[in-house]
């Protein structure tokens, strides 16, 4: 487990350092960016999709069964 | 109702969205990691042991803390603020899966960001897709009816 976890690990932190040298920000900004900003906007508006969705299909179901 | 088969090219596109994700986010990952700046080594064995730099980031940013001033606010990269807290409750999750401190806060990152959330974040686009789809084959229903 350990042998994948490290060189994975040590992959994901020169990501970000690669990232914030692309960006000329520093290595604090590049992780609060990714891992804390725009990850969880992706998720959010995924759920707010699918919330938005599931009441559409609610509504089409019941219209149909009528 | 009348229902329709749906078509090949529907199936077929069906399948290519549920695969975008997965093409952007490593594409993207390769991109950065193998194009960016700093010299690179895969796999690493160990952390590089650094000096740190005046100018811009390298490991021992991550090894012994970055003095770097941060380009956004405290609130977000703050050690007081959204970046600090995520690090305490990360090392929390990380005491729980290893007794050694940095391997667990190690592992603690991998579990959270790289599978548990991924995971989540990729099922809910796979169940937005399902919809999607759904509700295509009702209004074709509803048209051809």
């Amino acid at each position: 487990m350990h042998e994948l976890a490290y060189p994975l690990y040590a992959l994901c932190v020169d990501f970000m350092l690669q990232l914030a040298a692309m960006l000329g920000v520093t290595y604090r900004d590049a992780n609060t960016v990714v891992l804390l900003v725009v990850f969880p906007a992706v998720t959010a508006s995924l759920m707010l999709a699918v919330v938005v969705n599931w009441r559409r299909l609610r509504r089409s179901r019941s219209t149909s069964d009528a | 109702m009348l229902k329709r088969r749906p078509r090949a090219w529907q199936r077929a596109w069906l399948g290519v969205l549920a695969l975008v994700p997965l093409i952007v986010v490593i594409t993207g990952f390769a991109a950065v990691v193998f194009a960016g700046p700093e010299p690179l080594e895969f796999p690493r064995s160990e952390f590089p042991r650094v000096e740190p730099l005046p100018d811009h980031c390298n490991w021992s940013c991550h090894n012994s803390g970055c003095f770097h001033t941060p380009v956004l606010p405290e609130i977000l990269a703050g050690d007081r603020g959204m970046y600090g807290l995520t690090m305490k409750a990360l090392y929390r999750i990380g005491s729980h899966l290893d007794s050694r401190r940095g391997v667990g806060y190690g592992l603690a990152n991998l579990v959270v960001f790289c599978v548990a959330w991924p995971v989540v974040t990729y099922s809910l686009w796979l169940v937005l897709l399902w919809q999607r789809w759904r509700l295509l084959r009702i209004r074709e229903a509803a048209t051809h009816a």
